[in-house]
């Protein structure tokens, strides 16, 4: 085993198991933070495939603003962290047996197709070709994704305003 | 790299289930919200893995993970302002309790 194939093991790991966390906790203080460890460890992984700009994006955005965000909201919005939220068991057994079956059904989908697998090659300058790529090819995606981000802040700052 | 395509493969949808597990059972706005960004990470993590076992070549999996995380934050943004105004006209930020479009 690899050091690359124990640090995969390792994030998924970190992964699933925070991810249950973050579902089935009661505390709602303890399931962001589980959400924070989960993001993290995408992170991490990210940087395992090559990826350093979006692991660092990663990090900075979603590590660090959105779980900011999402913790000034339960500030906001609830009694602390002792708020705690009642499951309703009758429910939970049918999307139980609902996700169960869909992600047996992703499952299988992804071990029945023969993917075309290029030999992966670690390169170096990833964030250089990422960011001819973003700037020449897909340049008018990403005009259309600053307005989609404009409009999107000042939605949530009129939907947010004392009035 | 003695990793599969195929382990990263199961790892995000086992990921993307638990996300879509979390967003149809539990009550709270703030947590529903965090699922569904679950539920993007695990698609980001396939798109990663994609751009990486084709060699690293194109990258598109790579810019279109970075469309996807436009898009989440745009959308955790609003669902965050929007529990905000929830709570100050109902009291309240469960799911179930949010049905005055019912009738």
């Amino acid at each position: 085993m690899t050091v690359t194939s124990a640090l995969f093991y390792f994030f998924a790991a970190i992964l699933i198991f925070f991810s249950i966390k973050v579902v089935t906790t009661r505390n709602l203080f303890h399931s962001v933070m589980s959400a924070f460890a989960v993001l993290l460890a995408t992170a991490g992984l990210f940087f395992l495939f090559n990826a350093e700009f979006l692991g660092v994006v990663q990090i900075l955005i979603y590590a660090g603003a959105v779980t900011i965000l999402v913790l000034f909201v339960v500030m906001l919005t609830t009694a602390g962290p002792k708020y705690r939220i009642v499951w309703e068991t009758p429910m939970n057994i049918w999307i139980f047996i609902f996700v169960i079956l869909f992600g047996g059904m992703l499952g299988l989908v992804v071990l029945s197709i023969e993917w075309p697998v290029a030999k992966p090659v670690a390169l170096h300058g990833v964030t250089e070709a990422l960011a001819t790529r973003l700037f020449v090819e897909y340049l008018l995606p990403f005009e259309v994704a600053s307005i989609l981000l404009l409009a999107a802040l000042v939605g949530a700052i009129v939907l947010a305003r004392r009035d | 790299m003695d990793i599969t395509l195929n382990q990263v493969l199961i790892l995000a949808a086992i990921l993307f289930s638990i996300g879509t597990f979390g967003a149809l059972t539990r009550k709270s706005i703030v947590i529903v919200v965090m699922c569904i960004e679950l539920m993007f990470n695990a698609v980001n993590i396939n798109l990663v893995a994609f751009a990486f076992f084709s060699g690293l070549e194109a990258l598109r999996g790579q810019v279109f993970a970075i469309f996807i995380m436009v898009v989440s934050a745009c959308e955790l943004g609003l669902c965050m302002a929007i529990a905000i105004m929830l709570y100050r006209n109902r009291d309240t930020i469960q799911v179930d309790r949010i049905n005055m479009m019912k009738w």
